[in-house]
């Protein structure tokens, strides 16, 4: 069911959520006692979700890398409220392919990061905080939460034939809990469960002894970046009012409870680890055409890896794809010291045969091309750059 | 009698009606298009889908995936035989401003088949919508007489679904420039091998009318 659908259907489910809020009796956070056993609506909402996160996880956009994998879940791990019984949830840590900025977690305790958030990161406080709002929401079960209000408001609903369900209950329930995924994933919980998820995150950092000051710090500097770069988002940690709400809620926690000593930041192993995912989220903005938004990865990445050819190779694409004035000269200055760097690095030799190509200089291109193939002697696009050559070597015979 | 005739009339005259406003027409044979740009021969059997009288949810759905497409806003026939939903042949021309519903890149006149070919695939990538994205196949391909670029891919749908898809596509630059396509999209089990041959000796005889200079 595509978000746009859902959209009527939130706004009554928002609607009737919050008028229902208070008729839904409080329910504890998961470790505040002990002992605690799941209940049987709580139990179905976990299986769904389950269903629903394998789902995803078979959908090809898990980001594989082992080594950040490992790092985000061993920080994740040092988040956990230490008087959480393991036995009832259990925490793992998972990153989406997705230039946009988000990340949502799942009632019984999966979490995912979109690859974009994390490039916008500067240090591993600053993930500590995405990570700890979403256990907070885990471990003050805010799913169940909009899930029974939700229900409430779903019978409500029915009465009053807003949603037909033909396909019975379970149908219905699999429709309530992606209204809530995407409930969730666009405009978050309620402003209540938000601001708990802020309290809590808050006190999961200081505990874990990350440096709080970096909270405010990310949303912050997001917002401005988007509003800089003009660029709208549709998930709730790329929307304006969202960010806002988690900058002044971080905010006033930090007058509230100013640091009595300065926390871990740790830029340093952060940005040791994020590097080929900057490379490969900016691919994934330089395909959606967010060229702002990978030249700036890339020149980070760069900055750390300026002797590797990869960086550079990728910053001459945003320019030759980008062909604005100025842009040839740039991609072509970029290729050649991908070159530079290392002259066994194929792709940058492709980049510049199809700029001299487009200049029409034809022995060079064919040149460049020819170095390409031998380079890499099967490339996807093989038969183009073999085209290119029988049509470079007929029109030099022509000449 | 004149009575009899008047209704027997008015009863013809309704059917005619209802199956020109039926959302298929049965086509086959040579087929211009509106804008007389290019020509293509229709299989035999197969209906032409009318967008404009189609009440039917799933074909309202695809639609809607059509629309995020800008396939709606190009010259463009599809055709399918038993359902958009089961096989769909789309042709079309997509004029050289056309906005791609998921990337922000833009295809330029100065454009290589291959340049258009990658950018047709960024949009499928960046497509949210679809999981389990494979491209198969980006190969030079000549259509209708002109250099341009074969694309296969396949991807599932959320309900998982398996599709693959053939693109075929050129781009010209003069009168007006311009991407002339041929898309022959299939559930990948059972139906896409059995009308692709169908798919690509209608391919053959698709000509563009508009010729350069």
């Amino acid at each position: 069911m595509s978000g746009w659908k859902l959209r009527p259907l939130l706004l009554i489910v928002c609607l009737c959520a919050g008028t229902l809020a208070c008729a839904v009796s409080p329910i504890a956070p998961l470790g505040k006692q002990t002992g605690i056993e799941l209940e049987e609506d709580e139990k179905r909402l976990w299986k769904m979700a389950a269903e629903e996160q394998a789902k995803l996880d078979r959908g090809g956009r898990l980001y594989d890398d082992a080594v950040f994998s490992e790092y985000l879940n061993q920080v994740g791990g040092r988040l956990i409220p230490p008087n959480l019984d393991v036995k009832v949830v259990s925490f793992r840590f998972k990153i989406i392919k997705n230039p946009f900025l988000n990340a949502f977690s799942f009632p019984h305790g999966v979490i995912y990061i979109h690859s974009g958030l994390l490039a916008k990161m500067d240090n591993e406080a600053q993930l500590a905080t995405v990570l700890a709002h979403e256990i907070a929401h885990v471990t003050h079960r805010h799913t169940l939460q909009a899930f029974r209000n939700i229900k409430g408001a779903a019978a409500l609903m029915t009465t009053l034939q807003v949603i037909g369900a033909p396909a019975g209950l379970p149908g219905a329930g699999v429709v309530l809990l992606g209204a809530i995924g995407t409930m969730a994933a666009v405009s978050g919980y309620s402003q209540g469960a938000e601001e708990e998820a802020d309290r809590e995150a808050f006190d999961l950092l200081i505990r874990a002894g990350y440096d709080s000051t970096e909270s405010p710090k990310l949303f912050d500097a997001i917002k401005k970046d988007l509003e800089e770069r003009k660029i709208q988002e549709p998930f709730f940690f790329g929307t304006h009012p969202r960010l806002q709400d988690r900058k002044e809620s971080f905010s006033r926690l930090l007058r509230k409870n100013p640091p009595s000593e300065p926390g871990e930041k740790a830029t340093e192993p952060f940005e040791e680890k994020i590097l080929p995912l900057l490379l490969e989220n900016a691919q994934l903005d330089l395909a959606m055409g967010r060229f702002a938004f990978a030249e700036e990865a890339l020149e980070r990445y760069v900055k750390r890896l300026d002797d590797r050819p990869e960086g550079h190779y990728w910053l001459g694409e945003v320019y030759r794809q980008r062909a604005k004035d100025g842009d040839r000269e740039s991609a072509e200055k970029k290729f050649l010291t991908a070159v530079e760097r290392d002259p066994s690095y194929a792709h940058s030799y492709k980049g510049l045969g199809l700029i001299s190509m487009k200049q029409g200089e034809k022995v060079k291109a064919r040149e460049q091309f020819q170095k390409y193939l031998s380079l890499f002697p099967d490339p996807r696009d093989r038969g183009y750059i073999e085209q290119y050559l029988r049509e470079l070597g007929e029109e030099a015979k022509g000449t | 009698m004149t009575w009899k005739l008047f209704r027997s009339a008015c009863t013809l005259a309704g059917l005619a009606l209802l199956a020109a406003c039926a959302p298929y027409a049965m086509v086959g044979g040579k087929y211009t298009a509106s804008g007389g740009d290019f020509e293509v021969e229709f299989p035999q059997g197969w209906r032409k889908h009318e967008i404009a009288f189609d009440n039917d949810r799933a074909s309202i759905m695809m639609l809607e995936d059509l629309r995020k497409q800008r396939e709606l806003k190009s010259d463009i026939v599809r055709i399918t035989r038993d359902g958009l939903m089961l096989q769909r042949i789309a042709i079309g021309k997509l004029t050289i401003d056309t906005e791609l519903s998921h990337t922000k890149k833009r295809f330029i006149k100065e454009s290589l088949p291959q340049e258009v070919a990658e950018l047709i695939l960024d949009d499928f990538r960046s497509n949210p919508e679809l999981q389990n994205q494979q491209l198969i196949e980006n190969s030079p391909a000549k259509i209708a007489g002109y250099p341009g670029f074969k694309l296969v891919y396949s991807y599932q749908t959320k309900k998982g679904l398996a599709v693959k898809v053939v693109y075929y596509g050129l781009i010209l630059a003069v009168p007006t420039p311009a991407i002339y396509y041929l898309v022959y999209e299939a559930p990948e089990r059972h139906y896409f091998a059995k009308d692709l041959p169908t798919f690509e000796r209608l391919k053959d005889t698709f000509a563009i009318k508009v010729r350069s200079g």
